[in-house]
């Protein structure tokens, strides 16, 4: 019966953790956790070939070349 | 006076004096660059006829590296071919005595379909003869169309673009024996979004190459293509 008990403690504050983790993922503009897509707009580290993604937003003009217009196997020197 | 002048004018139509005419609007080709290795129609123009006069006929002469030639019927009528063996060797469209207009006002095409060698990079030179018809005087005016680039004198032969067959995206290529001199980079590259060999790029859209020029590790390509050099080409 206390083994019971102890699961079902357990339970609750294992549902009540989740909880408090979901309201704390939509709340992303006030953590400081980076947004999962964050990288995909940011200028490059290194230039480095791509695949299209024509269904993504355009990004704003950069200054380089986009990886779309960098051939297979490029390494930047 | 009048008289005199007359006699002048026909003089100088007469010897033959329509390059300065002529030269301004080339017979050329109007079909673009060809494919290597591919059948496919090519179309010359002849923008205009020579001095005052319409032109009565045209003829192709087929050139080393073009093969399974076809003629298609033109505005001219039906094509005359000549032969050595099975090889088409020159077309002539001839049109009809009663199609002659009395001045030069018509702007003609005329179109073949040709297998073109695998001679990417290359360009070829279609010899073209261009007779007019002087309606005043009954003579005919031939002018050829033969010089190679470069020439002084005579009228430019055109020339046909070979470019590699391609698909859509990347496409590798090895540069053949002739190379590529830099100042053919727009010529054979006109429709790519860029090219590459090694870390040197170039592109005919002047804001794609203005990027080429900003962007770290990446330089404008300046230089010849060289056989063998291996080049990546995006279209």
């Amino acid at each position: 019966m206390r083994y019971l008990i102890l699961v079902a403690v357990l339970a609750l504050a294992a549902c009540g953790d989740n909880t408090r983790v979901a309201a704390k993922d939509d709340a992303g503009v006030v953590t400081d956790a980076p947004a999962i897509d964050a990288g995909i707009d940011a200028p490059p580290t290194a230039l480095a070939p791509c695949l299209d993604r024509p269904t993504e937003l355009p990004r704003p003009p950069s200054g380089q070349l986009p990886c779309e217009l960098v051939p297979p196997g490029f390494v930047q020197p | 006076m009048h008289v005199t002048r007359f006699q002048v004018a026909t003089a100088f139509l007469v010897t033959g004096v329509f390059a300065a005419s002529t030269a301004e609007a080339h017979v050329s080709i109007a079909s673009g660059p060809a494919f290597a290795n591919k059948s496919q129609k090519i179309t010359f123009s002849v923008g205009h006829g020579c001095g005052a006069f319409d032109t009565s006929a045209i003829r192709v002469d087929i050139p080393a590296g073009v093969t399974s030639v076809r003629a298609l019927s033109s505005d001219f009528g039906k094509p005359a071919v000549t032969k050595t063996g099975t090889a088409v060797t020159s077309i002539t469209w001839t049109k009809p005595a009663a199609d002659i207009q009395t001045e030069d006002v018509g702007f003609y095409e005329i179109t073949l379909r040709a297998r073109i060698a695998d001679v990417p990079f290359t360009k070829i030179q279609f010899n073209v003869t261009q007779t007019c018809r002087d309606t005043v005087n009954n003579i005919d005016i031939v002018v050829p169309w033969d010089q190679p680039p470069g020439s002084t004198t005579g009228e430019p032969a055109p020339l046909l673009t070979v470019v590699p067959a391609r698909i859509p995206g990347w496409n590798k290529y090895v540069i053949g024996a002739t190379g590529v001199v830099v100042a053919d980079l727009p010529t054979y590259f006109a429709d790519a979004q860029i090219a590459w060999r090694g870390n040197a790029a170039y592109s005919s859209n002047a804001n794609t190459m203005t990027l080429i020029g900003s962007t770290a590790g990446v330089t404008a390509l300046a230089g010849d293509l060289v056989t063998n050099d291996e080049i990546w080409v995006r279209y």
